[in-house]
C-alpha cells in the first residue's frame, strides 16, 4: 500500500514537472529559485503606504545647469518628502534634505532612490565616507532599476575618488 | 560747660552712630540690590531638559486604528472637544477626526499649526484632508508627546511664557484677586499692610496677607517662606528695589512664570503655562473663565486647594474668585453663571508629564551624558527629540508583563523578570524599551544593565564566519560528541539540548535546530578567535577570551547589546549605531546636535543573505517554530532562540520586515527560571510582534545568488524524484553538485578554505 502510494505520488510529481517544463520552455530568464523562503519580487515598503513606485530612473547628482526631472507620479507621503528633499538639495541645503530623506525612509525603508539621495546629501556636505556607504546600501535594495543603479555607481565612484584624493 | 561738652559728645556719638548705621544700611541695600539684579538679569530659572517621543506621521494608507490615534493624541496633551477650535483640540465622530495641530519646532524648522481631518476604515487611515476645504494632504504630523524631563534635585518644571502670551482674562483676574493696585504702587502697599495687620490682630491669627505681587515674587524668588520680621523687612526692601529697576510688565511676567501651582508626582508645577497644560491640556490662551479662576484660586495654597485632594475647598475658593471677576466686570453675569456650574477638572483630563517611560528615558539620559554635563541637562531647557514610538512602547510593556504573568501560572516558575528592546530594522532607531515587567521609575533597568550569558544567540556569529569562508547552507557539519580539556580546567563534554547526536547535518539545519555539537565542531575548525572577531564586527562589545565555551554563548550581554549585534544582521550586514535620540535643540529652538542615520557595511550582502535565510529556517522549522502560534508563517520571520545552563536565561532575538526585537526572560537572582528560549522569551516576542501587526520580511537578494533544491538526506542537488528537498540560496559557483554528499561525505569538499577540523578538535581531546 505504502509502496503504491509512493509510486503514484512520484508519477504525479513527474507529470507535473514535465508540464511545468513545457510551459516554461519558451520563457526567458527562469528563476533558479524554487521555494522557501520565496521572496516574490523586489522588497516592498516595510510600512504600509499608498502604492507609489519609485521613479524608474532617478536623477543624477544635480549640477548647476541640470535640474533633475521626475515622472509625474502622484506624490505619496514618502515621495512628497523626497521631492522636498530634492528641492532642498538643489537649493544647497543638504542638511535639510537629510532630515527629510530620513523621514521618507521611515515610511518606505526599501526604496533605493531615498538611500541614493541620502548619499547625495552626504556628498554635498563633504562626507564622502558616508556617501559611499549610503550608495552601497542603495545598491543592496536596488532590484531592477538600471538607470538609478548607474547613477548610484557614478556617485559612489565620485565619492571614492574624493576620498582617495584627500589621502 | 561740662553739660554742654557732654551734650556735644553725645551728639557726636549719636551722629557717628547714625552715619555708621546709614553706611551699613546702604551697604546692606546695595547687597540686596546686587542679589536682585544678578538673578533677574541672568538666567532666571533652571529649565529641565524636556524629552519628546517621535512625532506621529499621518498619511493615507497608514496602519493605525482610530483608538490608537486618540491614545496618541491624549498622550500628546490634546483635548477632545465638541468643536475643534483651539490649538491641540480634536473632535472624534466614530472613525472620523478633525484635529487642530499645534506649532512645533522640529530640527528642520517650525511647523505651523494645521487643521486636518483624518478618516479611517477599520485599522487603516484612508483619507487625510485639510479641514474645511477637503483638499487632500500627502502627510501631516501630530506634534510629539512630552514624555518626561530631566530635573535638578528640586524637580521644578515650568513652561516659560512672554508677556504677550498672557491672556487679558488671566491678568485682570490675577490682579483683581491678588493685587488691585499693582500698576500704581511702588512695590509695597502700606495701606494694604495696615488693613491686613488690623484684620489679623482682630482675628488673633494670620487671616489676610498684605503682600503685593512684587513682594510675593521676591519671596518666591529670593527668600524663604519663614514668617519672621527680618524676612518681611528684606521682602519690602527688595520689592522696592525690584520696582526701581524693572517695569511692571517684567515683574508681572516673572510672577506668572514663577508661581507654584501644584504637584505632579515628583515634579513641582510652576507657572501658569505649565499649570494650564497639566490641569486642562490646553494652552493658557485657550482657557475658559472657570479654568482661569481655578488657577488663580490655587495661588493661595496649591496643596490646600488642590482640585484632586480637596475638591470642595477648591470649588469654594474658585467661586470666590469668580465672584470677584463678576464684581470687577471682568466677566458678565451669563459667563459667571456658566462658570459657576462648570466641573473642576474632568476625570483623566490631567496630563502628567512625569517620566512615563522611565526605562527608555534612562537610555536617553545615558546617551546624552556622553555629550552634555549634568547641569546642562537639568537647567538649560534643552529639547530632546527621541525615537520612542508610544504605540510600540505601550504594547511592549503590556505584552511582556502579560506573558510573564502567564508563564508564572506553571508550577515552579516564580519571580520571573524580563526585558525587551524594539528597533526599526533599517534605521536602527530604538522605538521601545522595557527594563522589567513593571515600568517603574528608578527600578533596575534590565534592558541596559542585566548582563547575562546569551546562549545560542551567539551561534549566528559562528555560522556567519563559516559562510564567509566558503561554507554553504548545505555544507554537512559533524554533530557528534566531543570532549574538550584545556590546561588546568575540568573536562568539558558539551551536549545538545535533546542530549542526542545527530550525525552529519546540513549547516542551515544545525543553526535552525541550534545543535551545540555541530556548532562547537564548526567553531573549533574556524577558530574561536575568528568567531569572536565576527561577533565584534557585528557589534559585540568588550574583550572575550577564546575559550571553546564562547561558541555556546558564555559571553554576557544586556538585551540592548544583543539588539545592537543583531541590528547588523537585520540590516543586511550594515552596522547601524542604534539611536534613541533624533536631535537636541536649545531653549531658543536652535538645533544643537543631530543624531542622523549612518551606516557602515561590515559584511558582504550575499553572506548575510545566506545567514538570514538560515535564521528564517530557524523560525520556519527550527527551535523558533512555535512562533507560528502567534504569527503567520507568511511573515518569514528570521530569529534565534537562546537558553543558558539550567534554564537560567531565556532569549529570543528576531526581525520582521519592519522591526527587530530582543527579549530576555529570567530571574534577578540568576537562579533557574524554568523556561527555554522557546518556552519563555519567544512567547513574549510573539505576543509583542503580534500586537504590532508586523510587515513580512523580504530579504534583499544580492546579485549572484542562485537557488537550488537540495535533497535533505544526501545534501546533493535534488533530483526530479526527490521527496524530501529544501530550496536554499547559494553564492554563484557554490551550488552543490548532483552527487550525494551523504552518506560517505567527502570532508575535503566541506572544508574548502578551512583545514584540519579534526586536527583542531583532536587538540582539545583528552
Amino acid at each position: 500500500m505504502t509502496i503504491r502510494q509512493s509510486l503514484s505520488t512520484r508519477i504525479f510529481r513527474t507529470a507535473l514537472l514535465l508540464m511545468a517544463f513545457l510551459l516554461l520552455h519558451g520563457c526567458a530568464g527562469i528563476s533558479d529559485r524554487l521555494s522557501f523562503p520565496a521572496p516574490a519580487s523586489r522588497p516592498s515598503p516595510t510600512k504600509p503606504a499608498p502604492a507609489l513606485p519609485a521613479p524608474q530612473d532617478a536623477p543624477a547628482p544635480p549640477t548647476a545647469d541640470q535640474a533633475p526631472e521626475y515622472p509625474s507620479v502622484p506624490a505619496g507621503p514618502a515621495h512628497s518628502l523626497f521631492l522636498q528633499a530634492d528641492r532642498a538639495l538643489q537649493s544647497g541645503r543638504p542638511g535639510q534634505a537629510e532630515i527629510l530623506l530620513e523621514r521618507a525612509l521611515r515610511i518606505e525603508p526599501g526604496n533605493p532612490l531615498y538611500w541614493y539621495s541620502l548619499g547625495r546629501a552626504k556628498y554635498d556636505q563633504g562626507d564622502f565616507t558616508q556617501t559611499v556607504q549610503f550608495c552601497l546600501k542603495a545598491e543592496g535594495t536596488m532590484g531592477r532599476n538600471p538607470g538609478l543603479a548607474r547613477r548610484n555607481r557614478e556617485l559612489m565612484e565620485n565619492a571614492a575618488r574624493q576620498l582617495a584624493d584627500s589621502k | 560747660m561740662n553739660i554742654q561738652k557732654r551734650r556735644l559728645t553725645l551728639y557726636t556719638v549719636l551722629a557717628a552712630a547714625l552715619v555708621l548705621l546709614g553706611l551699613f544700611s546702604a551697604l546692606y541695600v546695595l547687597r540686596l540690590d546686587s542679589t536682585i539684579r544678578e538673578k533677574f538679569d541672568g538666567k532666571r530659572w533652571s529649565l529641565p531638559a524636556v524629552v519628546y517621543a517621535r512625532a506621529l506621521e499621518l498619511y493615507a494608507g497608514l496602519a493605525l486604528s482610530p483608538q490608537m490615534l486618540e491614545d496618541e493624541m491624549q498622550l500628546a496633551g490634546y483635548h477632545r472637544a465638541d468643536t475643534a477650535v483651539g490649538l491641540g483640540a480634536y473632535v472624534r465622530r466614530g472613525e472620523a477626526f478633525d484635529i487642530v495641530t499645534r506649532d512645533f519646532q522640529y530640527p528642520s524648522g517650525l511647523e505651523k499649526s494645521d487643521r486636518i481631518s483624518v478618516r479611517f476604515t477599520g485599522e487603516r487611515v484612508t483619507a487625510l484632508t485639510r479641514t474645511g476645504t477637503g483638499a487632500p494632504l500627502d502627510l501631516a504630523r501630530i506634534d510629539p508627546a512630552r514624555i518626561g524631563s530631566f530635573h535638578p534635585i528640586e524637580h521644578e518644571d515650568r513652561i516659560i511664557l512672554g508677556r504677550e502670551e498672557l491672556p487679558d482674562l488671566l491678568v485682570k483676574t490675577l490682579l483683581a484677586v491678588e493685587d488691585q493696585h499693582f500698576f500704581t504702587h511702588q512695590g509695597i502697599a502700606p495701606r494694604s499692610i495696615v488693613r491686613a495687620l488690623a484684620a489679623n490682630l482682630r482675628a488673633g491669627s494670620t487671616v489676610q496677607g498684605g503682600s503685593t505681587l512684587t513682594q510675593q515674587l521676591v519671596k518666591n524668588f529670593f527668600l524663604t517662606s519663614k514668617r519672621t520680621l527680618s524676612r518681611k523687612a528684606n521682602e519690602a526692601i527688595m520689592a522696592l528695589l525690584l520696582e526701581l529697576h524693572y517695569s511692571k510688565d517684567e515683574i508681572l511676567t516673572a510672577y506668572t512664570n514663577e508661581i507654584y501651582l501644584g504637584q505632579d508626582g515628583g515634579r513641582a508645577v510652576h507657572g501658569f503655562g505649565l499649570a494650564s497644560q497639566f490641569y486642562f491640556r490646553r494652552n493658557l490662551d485657550d482657557l475658559s473663565a472657570d479654568q482661569i479662576a481655578l488657577l488663580v484660586a490655587m495661588i493661595k495654597g496649591p496643596t490646600h486647594y488642590d482640585p484632586r485632594k480637596n475638591p470642595e475647598g477648591c470649588l469654594q475658593r474658585r467661586a470666590m474668585v469668580l465672584k470677584i471677576m463678576r464684581e470687577r466686570q471682568i466677566i458678565d453675569e451669563e459667563r459667571y453663571q456658566q462658570a459657576m456650574t462648570a466641573p473642576l477638572i474632568k476625570i483623566g483630563q490631567m496630563l502628567s508629564g512625569f517620566n512615563r517611560f522611565p526605562a527608555f528615558l534612562d537610555l536617553v539620559r545615558r546617551q546624552l551624558k556622553e555629550d552634555y554635563r549634568e547641569e546642562d541637562l537639568n537647567s538649560s531647557g534643552l529639547k530632546i527629540l527621541t525615537t520612542l514610538d508610544p504605540q510600540v512602547q505601550w504594547q511592549v510593556e503590556k505584552q511582556l508583563s502579560r506573558t510573564l504573568d502567564g508563564l508564572e501560572q506553571q508550577k515552579g516558575r516564580a519571580d520571573l523578570e524580563g526585558a525587551a528592546v524594539v528597533s526599526n530594522r533599517e534605521s536602527g532607531e530604538i522605538v521601545a524599551l522595557a527594563g522589567g515587567r513593571k515600568a517603574v521609575s528608578g527600578e533596575f533597568n534590565r534592558a541596559l544593565d542585566a548582563r547575562r550569558p546569551i546562549g545560542s544567540l551567539i551561534k549566528p556569529a559562528v555560522y556567519l564566519t563559516a559562510l564567509g569562508r566558503g561554507y554553504t547552507l548545505a555544507s554537512p557539519l559533524d554533530d557528534t560528541a566531543i570532549v574538550l580539556k584545556e590546561a588546568g580546567t575540568k573536562t568539558w563534554r558539551p551536549q545538545n539540548y535533546d542530549k542526542k547526536e545527530h550525525g552529519q547535518v546540513p549547516l542551515y539545519l544545525a543553526l535552525a535546530n541550534s545543535y551545540n555539537l555541530a556548532t562547537i565542531n564548526l567553531g573549533l575548525t574556524l577558530g574561536v578567535e575568528q568567531v569572536i572577531a565576527t561577533a565584534k564586527t557585528l557589534g559585540l562589545a568588550g574583550e572575550h577570551q577564546p575559550y571553546p565555551a564562547f561558541l555556546l554563548g558564555t559571553a554576557e550581554m544586556s538585551p540592548l547589546e544583543v539588539s545592537h549585534m543583531y541590528q547588523t544582521l537585520a540590516s543586511g550586514g550594515f552596522f547601524l549605531p542604534q539611536r534613541c535620540i533624533d536631535g537636541v535643540m536649545g531653549a531658543d529652538n536652535t538645533l544643537l546636535k543631530r543624531f542622523g542615520l549612518s551606516v557602515e557595511q561590515r559584511f558582504p550582502a550575499d553572506t548575510v543573505f545566506l545567514l538570514n535565510t538560515a535564521l528564517q529556517h530557524a523560525v520556519g522549522e527550527g527551535t523558533g517554530h512555535s512562533l507560528s502560534r502567534y504569527l503567520p508563517a507568511s511573515l518569514h520571520i528570521a530569529g534565534k532562540t537562546g537558553t543558558t545552563d539550567n534554564l537560567r536565561d531565556s532569549w529570543f532575538a528576531g526581525f520582521t520586515g519592519d522591526r527587530l526585537a530582543v527579549v530576555w526572560v529570567g530571574r534577578d537572582d540568576n537562579t533557574p527560571a524554568g523556561v527555554t528560549g522557546s518556552s519563555g522569551a519567544l512567547i513574549a516576542w510573539g505576543e509583542i510582534m503580534r500586537s504590532l501587526h508586523p510587515q513580512p520580511l523580504v530579504l534583499d537578494e544580492p546579485p549572484g545568488i542562485v537557488w537550488s533544491s537540495i535533497d535533505r538526506r544526501t545534501l546533493a542537488s535534488a533530483g526530479l524524484f526527490s521527496s524530501d528537498s529544501v530550496s536554499l540560496p547559494f553564492l554563484a559557483g557554490s551550488r552543490p553538485e548532483s552527487e550525494p554528499l551523504l552518506p560517505g561525505i567527502d570532508t575535503e569538499k566541506i572544508e574548502r578554505t578551512t583545514k584540519g577540523v579534526f586536527d583542531t578538535i583532536r587538540g582539545w581531546l583528552d
